[in-house]
């Protein structure tokens, strides 16, 4: 039944799945339980416009969607930031712009053979070798980002006044935050898919915080869960032929629901 | 030191203080009262960097460590923190003890603080008086030169408030600790020798404790 094991692109496809799973758990909590869930959302809905923008100019897409996309998660923290629109409302504001944008680009490229159907769903399988590449250096960035600046997030994530008080920056790591959170939404973008990847940043927090209540073990718990769930919906989408990113959201789902179900027979 | 020069903060055109100006000492402990909405929690919100004055100058030692305890507290009540990581969380940079004597630390801070039983609890099961005794450690945990309570007793039991306090003049006699202390009760909180202040805007009254008596008989304050 491994048969399918031995294909590059299957191995592939567990490299790049493995490297957003681990990368969506470490930044679900630092933006889930800061009320910040849809950024994740929201940025993807901006690579979508930002995708189609690399297909057009450049022969690598991603090296034009990634800068275009973290200039607009820095866009949507400055105006967040400076208190001109509320967060939720800043992320609606250049998210419905950008997919606007996206969407005329869209139109008006027809020869240029994008389809719109591969960018909302996306494929892990036809990922390329750069994706992949991409996949692991942003984990690494990420991975390396929350074990630096733990504390500080921590304490920015529970009580930002604390966190300012203490002289934490929270402004520049705010913006650092955002701007990973761009790098890492891109690439699942591609593989994932716009409509879905956000799912992946949400369910790590909301999963683990049904079994514990500390932060650390959120974030381990998440990670663990982020990674059954990931290479078990490439294990399952692929034999079935269905989408990678569905099957991954419905796993998700599932799991939430017999958790919560538990939770509540145990409580009786 | 301390030291106000005629600081003001507006906002918009709602004065919230106006024209403040007053100086204490390394080693001072001072109480500041007033009514609600009086600027109390605005005067140490600058001492603290959480607001800027419309106007003025306060300066203070270079190199200072505040310790803080803010007067809303748990604001995310459902996010997962176990009151080991609060505390953690408030260990300052240039303050850290070695990795391997944090948690020691900790531990016997909850032993002051009468609650070494909850050092893994979740902060959310907490009563309002026990989370109150988590962020005064975490106040205190970094060993401050300076240390800022808005409304610190404000849910301890009245049991616990009278040694609260008599610890807090142990701080400040035995480690000179500079201690400003926002309160609307000044019951258990004084002793000889602290500084008293009465903020309604600006400051009606600044001095001994003893002086303030006066100035409350004098019918200046209603509590």
């Amino acid at each position: 039944m491994f048969d399918f094991l031995q294909y590059d692109f299957i191995q592939q496809a567990f490299i790049i799945g493995t490297a957003l799973a681990l990368s969506a758990s470490l930044l679900s909590p630092f933006l889930v339980l800061n009320q910040q869930a849809m950024i994740a959302d929201g940025l993807a809905h901006v690579s979508f416009a930002g995708i189609i923008l690399g297909v057009l100019l450049s022969n690598e897409p991603l090296y034009l969607a990634i800068p275009f996309v973290m200039s607009a998660s820095l866009l949507i923290k400055y105006l967040s930031v400076n208190k001109t629109v509320n967060g939720d409302a800043a992320i609606g504001l250049v998210s419905a712009v950008s997919f606007a944008i996206g969407l005329i680009l869209v139109k008006k490229g027809q020869g240029f053979n994008i389809s719109i159907e591969s960018l909302l769903v996306g494929n892990i399988f036809t990922a390329t070798q750069i994706e992949m590449i991409l996949s692991i250096v942003i984990t690494g960035l990420i991975a390396a980002f929350i074990i630096i600046f733990y504390r500080q997030l921590l304490l920015m994530t529970y009580d930002e006044n604390y966190a300012k008080f203490s002289k934490v920056r929270t402004t520049l790591l705010g913006y650092a935050l955002s701007a990973l959170t761009a790098f890492f939404i891109v690439i699942g973008v591609r593989t994932i898919g716009t409509l879905l990847i956000s799912a992946l940043v949400i369910f790590p927090s909301v999963i683990a915080s049904q079994f514990t209540k500390s932060f650390k073990n959120t974030l381990f718990i998440g990670i663990i869960s982020s990674f059954v769930v990931v290479v078990a919906g490439i294990f399952i989408a692929h034999p079935l032929e269905i989408p990678v990113g569905s099957t991954i959201v419905i796993i998700y789902a599932i799991l939430l629901t017999v958790l919560l179900i538990l939770k509540a027979i145990l409580r009786r | 030191m301390i030291d106000y020069q005629n600081v003001s903060v507006s906002f918009g055109k709602f004065n919230v203080l106006a024209d403040v100006n007053f100086h204490i000492k390394n080693g001072d402990f001072l109480h500041i009262i007033g009514p609600n909405g009086s600027g109390k929690t605005t005067l140490v919100k600058l001492l603290v960097g959480l607001l800027k004055p419309s106007s003025g100058i306060i300066t203070t030692n270079e190199h200072m460590h505040m310790g803080y305890l803010p007067q809303k507290l748990n604001s995310k009540p459902n996010l997962p923190m176990t009151v080991c990581e609060v505390i953690y969380s408030g260990f300052k940079k240039q303050r850290l003890v070695p990795k391997k004597d944090e948690l020691d630390l900790i531990k016997s801070w909850l032993a002051t603080m009468e609650i070494p039983q909850l050092l893994q609890s979740s902060m959310s099961y907490l009563s309002g008086g026990q989370q109150q005794r988590v962020f005064l450690i975490r106040a205190l945990i970094s060993n401050p030169d300076l240390l800022i309570l808005d409304e610190p007793a404000s849910a301890l039991d009245p049991s616990f408030r009278e040694k609260f306090y008599l610890m807090l003049y142990d701080l400040q006699q035995k480690k000179g600790m500079t201690i400003i202390h926002v309160t609307h009760d000044l019951t258990d909180a004084v002793k000889e020798n602290c500084l008293t202040m009465y903020v309604d805007q600006t400051i009606k009254f600044f001095g001994p404790y003893q002086s303030f008596k006066e100035f409350e008989h004098r019918g200046h304050h209603h509590v």
